[in-house]
């Protein structure tokens, strides 16, 4: 009797928990669902916004969805373009060469910072580097894609030097022992070696990187991404992204939310999730490869 | 070729490295800097501002950050839970998990505009902190249920053999084994989620609206909050930055840093953020 009673109590254990597993799958199909059936009506509008801007409640609200893409991925562009080299010489620097307190406290100052809320980013990017741009330009307004590369690029910074110190702090050390043993120096063990093996983690580190930049509104929308639609013109110029049109729009939008420009932004939601989903197929698959790896230990 | 002019080559790698990590950490140490310089001098006045928006956005992040973890966190917590101990290795367990990391890595303002749309449109809820707090509920879902996860993993597997051996149930396992050994990685899990809830803006300007009001209802009553601040305050003063931005950016630093230094006693870890 006891042990029938235990196992039924296993399998509610087993249900409860299944059905809390389930709650992302749920969240995720609900958000897809909601944002689909309110694109639905902008279908065929998209067809034609696909062409050429789509006409809004008001000619401000043409929101053209080419522009939007380009501008994103335009922005995310310049940011990992920027962040990457940058990120992966100040985390063998932490891993390989700053002696070990330094490397502590640099350490926990790059991890306070990857926690930092973006908007402070945006702030930083608003009061600091438009003006700074402005300057540089000689005059003009700072804004655009530059503006928004350079501040995107600062936000994913202290992410990505974490996990790529991580990465190599990880590598086997019966590897950098063997090289060392063949006469290599501490930097060819680091080219040769640590590098090597932690390369796959790092393009996946990248692929995230990428992800949350596309995904970035308030930085974008703060340092002037607030085109609705047009080709971003220049590095200097005025352009808008996906997620940054979510919050340019926004007031509009709660004017009149069951209008056109409804649909079209459910349709701007719905590419969204679609490009993050594009962006974590490969940085999956990498990530899944750094692991066999590290169980693997060679 | 011979090892002088490797180790020459070495010094110079070195130097080179030397200098973009000092690239790296000059915009963030001048990020830093800016909001110390331009919070400290005026945070007494932003508190003593006759509108009290500072106060207000303060009560709001914090009743909107505590919701969503009401909400979240027993879905993460019994997700993780699952994840780890019975679909660690079956073809669910690896489905819902892919899920988990796409809504983590989705983004927010995409998960806030649905959420407007179901929430604050469908249901009527209004901007409100019920619907802000849902919708951040969901944001910071996956990282709840991930920690969780991770620290029920971690826990060494003749621990559950020798609980099973003893005669224990699964269940019994679980919660007199696992849990216990796995409790401040569940904890950190659970702080990491309102650190990444109070930095959120975008969908919560989809859900808890716009304004400078302290949380008054549950429903249909928009409420103010600090990343609201940073950004309506920032954007004041012809894109020079209202005081009331910098102080409000300050807080929510200030917040993170005592969530991070609970996390470290609990997990003797540096940071929330390490390792993700």
């Amino acid at each position: 009797m006891l042990g029938a009673g235990r196992r039924r109590m296993d399998v509610v254990t087993r249900a409860i928990t299944g059905l809390a597993a389930g709650s992302t799958f749920f969240v995720v199909l609900v958000t897809v669902v909601v944002l689909v059936a309110a694109a639905a009506p902008a279908s065929a509008a998209l067809a034609h916004a696909l062409v050429r801007p789509l006409q809004a409640t008001a000619p401000r609200l043409a929101v053209g969805v080419p522009g939007l893409l380009i501008g994103t991925l335009a922005s995310a562009a310049i940011a990992l373009v920027l962040a990457t080299p940058a990120a992966l010489g100040a985390a063998v620097m932490l891993a390989e060469y700053v002696p070990a307190r330094l490397a502590g406290v640099a350490s926990f100052l790059v991890e306070f910072l990857a926690g930092v809320p973006s908007v402070v980013y945006g702030l930083w990017g608003l009061v600091v580097v438009v003006p700074w741009l402005s300057r540089l330009a000689g005059g003009g307004t700072g804004t655009g894609l530059l503006a928004s590369g350079l501040v995107l690029a600062v936000m994913v910074l202290p992410t990505l030097v974490v996990t790529v110190r991580d990465l190599l702090l990880a590598t086997p050390v019966a590897m950098r022992e063997g090289a060392l043993a063949l006469g290599s120096t501490h930097w060819e063990v680091v080219r040769r070696i640590a590098l090597p093996w932690a390369r796959p983690g790092i393009v996946a580190a990248v692929c995230l990187g990428f992800g949350r930049a596309l995904g970035e509104a308030m930085v974008v929308v703060m340092v002037g991404g607030t085109s609705l639609g047009g080709m971003p013109r220049g590095l200097l110029g005025g352009f808008g992204t996906l997620a940054g049109s979510l919050v340019v729009a926004l007031t509009d939008l709660v004017r009149a939310p069951r209008g056109v420009l409804g649909h079209t932004l459910a349709t701007v939601a719905f590419l969204l999730l679609f490009l993050t989903v594009l962006v974590h197929v490969p940085a999956r698959a990498l990530v899944a490869r750094q692991l066999r790896r590290e169980a693997g230990g060679l | 070729v011979n090892l002088e002019v490797r180790r020459r080559h070495e010094r110079l790698v070195v130097a080179a490295l030397l200098v973009v990590t000092l690239l790296v950490f000059l915009p963030l140490a001048d990020m830093l800097w800016m909001v110390l310089v331009h919070a400290v001098p005026a945070i007494g006045g932003a508190f003593a501002a006759r509108a009290g928006e500072l106060p207000h956005a303060i009560l709001g992040t914090v009743a909107l950050v505590t919701l969503a973890l009401v909400v979240a966190t027993p879905f993460g917590v019994l997700g993780g839970i699952y994840l780890a101990e019975f679909g660690r290795a079956s073809p669910l367990g690896a489905f819902l998990r892919l899920t988990a990391d796409l809504l983590a890595g989705a983004p927010s303002v995409a998960l806030g505009y649905a959420g407007f749309l179901l929430l604050v449109l469908t249901f009527g809820w209004g901007f409100s902190v019920l619907a802000g707090g849902v919708a951040l509920a969901a944001v910071v879902l996956p990282a709840i249920l991930r920690s969780t996860e991770i620290a029920l993993r971690r826990v060494p597997e003749p621990l559950r053999e020798a609980s099973r051996a003893l005669g224990a149930s699964e269940t019994a396992t679980l919660l007199r084994v696992t849990l216990p050994s796995a409790f401040s990685g569940v904890v950190t899990g659970v702080l990491l989620a309102s650190a990444l809830g109070l930095g959120e803006t975008a969908p919560l300007l989809y859900t808890a609206g716009f304004s400078l009001t302290a949380p008054r209802a549950l429903l249909r009553q928009p409420v103010g909050f600090l990343t609201y601040l940073v950004w309506h305050l920032g954007l004041a003063q012809g894109g020079r930055g209202a005081p009331g931005a910098f102080v409000a950016a300050f807080l929510l630093m200030a917040f993170l840093v005592l969530l991070s230094l609970i996390a470290r006693r609990l997990t003797g870890r540096a940071t929330l953020f390490a390792g993700r």
